[in-house]
């Protein structure tokens, strides 16, 4: 790990990984969306409505784990200050947001034609919108301030603050909807998950992983050149 | 330990004097709270049953609206910067400065709320109710009030983000605070339970804010 | 897939808005990342430029 720490080795490291990444994610998607748009049957209830099912879980999962890697970069970054850490943070920001976004859109149109309803308050769509909130309040404090290394440390407390939230608000709803008895019994996956749903959903989860894993290094290594450029620009000025 | 206390006690001099921070949490309070009833109707029965978590959201938006006189007044005259180099330990300033917040904001609020409510039809049954839960809320509300302040201090743009960051902490406070209010003309077993939860947040912010709050203060000091 | 079926508009929006987003989010890292190499490359052409002179004059 320690060997990583050089941007240097990791620009080379992230240079011979990239290919196999973007390859994979390509031919991931390929056959994943063949499998979710051709393959998958219509299902006996929801009809045609739950091929939206193999675009908005893979999202919603995309966009916790993307928040977990936030926050364990952040922990590393505060507790070891490995100076790659922030870096990781930083550039995973966006991504997450993104996913949370198609997470909660995708979540919305499929919710209509199946509950009848866009938005629904129980404990899972409430803390995806607090996650939302959450990515967009961490984007912000590191536009927010023009130190990096100040913004780094602030970024890295708000990223473990919410990572810590997260849960306690999910249990809060859960226990509030358990009081109110919402009218039905709101599933996002269906009662069972039969294969035929299955492997599509699977194709499609990892094919979003691997596009959030080359998305990512390119950014990071993005952010590794924007760093050396300020340093470079530094010396120019200083002659 | 008698610095702690004086810190506290300059805090509240300061609010009352200014009357800056909790002046106008007090003013928004019982703005919303007149303006609220107009702009719902005046059936009773209806402002009954929403009265509990309209005075705990009123509650928790005049909390927010205070969060910048926490910091902002000792960072812009370097106090700030004196207090990260004291003797007291930086997380002990960042809970002094909480309660004083909660002394001088959030108390106050909270015991006027059941008062208040009257503009809402609020149940007599639920005054008592109210005054406890927002009693014990209103100390996690200025906790993590304070946090934010913390965060963002001397940003330019602090305001925007503060909410940004806060409401998300401020939800279980909000969920557990209505359920205890509401408890007693709804499901009496749930007061216990509800109360209990609230203290827990309360108490375990107690420990935690000033903890991540000091962390940010350094941060934005270094 | 049967573009018949009922609600298959709300199916049709899902996939367009996931693929507008995530091509969208793909675009602008690659973009991002292009431009920044440029910059790089250019200021390295720069640094490099501002050592030439002194080995021109060096040599006796």
């Amino acid at each position: 790990m320690q060997a990583y720490a050089n941007p240097t080795r990791f620009n080379a490291l992230a240079l011979t990984i990239l290919p196999w990444c973007v390859g994979s994610t390509v031919l991931l998607f390929l056959v994943g969306l063949y499998y979710s748009l051709v393959v998958a049957p219509q299902d006996y209830q929801q009809g045609e409505t739950v091929r939206i099912m193999f675009i908005h879980v893979p999202a919603a999962w995309m966009a916790m784990a993307t928040y977990t890697v936030m926050a364990l970069a952040s922990a590393v970054a505060i507790i070891w200050r490995h100076p790659l850490a922030d870096v990781a943070a930083k550039t995973a920001a966006p991504i997450g947001a993104c996913f949370t976004f198609l997470a909660l859109v995708t979540g919305s149109l499929w919710g209509k034609p199946m509950w009848g309803t866009w938005w629904v308050w129980d404990a899972r769509l409430t803390s995806v919108f607090v996650l939302f909130l959450l990515y967009l309040g961490y984007i912000a404090i590191w536009q927010a301030i023009e130190e990096p290394a100040k913004a780094a440390r602030l970024a890295a407390i708000v990223a473990l603050v919410g990572f810590v939230n997260i849960p306690i608000i999910k249990y809060s709803v859960d226990w509030w909807n358990s009081l109110h008895q919402p009218a039905s019994v709101f599933r996002m996956d269906g009662p069972a998950i039969h294969s035929s749903i299955l492997i599509p959903l699977l194709i499609m989860a990892l094919a979003y992983t691997m596009l959030f894993l080359t998305l990512h290094l390119i950014a990071m290594r993005t952010e590794i050149m924007r760093r050396r450029i300020h340093n470079m620009e530094q010396a120019e000025v200083q002659g | 330990m008698s610095m702690f206390w004086s810190l506290i006690r300059r805090d509240i001099v300061l609010t009352l004097r200014q009357g800056g921070g909790a002046g106008m949490a007090l003013g928004f309070f019982i703005t919303v709270l007149v303006l609220l009833p107009l702009g719902i109707g005046p059936d009773l029965k209806f402002l009954q049953r929403l009265a509990p978590g309209a005075l705990w959201i009123t509650l928790l938006l005049s909390v927010l609206l205070s969060t910048d006189r926490i910091f902002a007044p000792d960072y812009e005259d370097g106090s700030l910067e004196l207090m990260t180099m004291g003797p007291m330990p930086l997380e002990l300033v960042a809970l002094a400065k909480s309660v004083a917040h909660w002394l001088g904001t959030g108390l106050p609020l909270a015991i006027l709320a059941p008062g208040l409510g009257v503009l809402l039809n609020l149940d007599a049954l639920l005054f008592g109710p109210i005054l406890l839960a927002m009693v014990l809320g209103s100390l996690a509300l200025s906790l993590l009030a304070c946090l934010g302040a913390a965060i963002t201090v001397g940003l330019r743009r602090g305001g925007m983000i503060i909410s940004l960051l806060i409401l998300p902490l401020y939800v279980p406070v909000l969920i557990f605070g209505v359920s205890a209010t509401n408890a007693i003309t709804g499901v009496p077993e749930l007061f216990g339970p509800s109360m209990l939860i609230l203290t827990a947040i309360s108490l375990a912010s107690l420990v935690l804010a000033p903890i991540a709050a000091a962390a940010a203060i350094r941060a934005h000091m270094a | 897939m049967s573009f018949t079926a009922p609600h298959i508009g709300f199916v049709l929006a899902s996939y367009g808005l996931s693929a507008l987003v995530l091509v969208g989010l793909t675009l602008a890292i690659v973009w991002q990342a292009r431009s920044t190499m440029t910059r790089l490359k250019d200021l390295e052409g720069r640094a490099a430029k501002r050592r030439k002179p002194a080995k021109q004059v060096k040599p006796q």
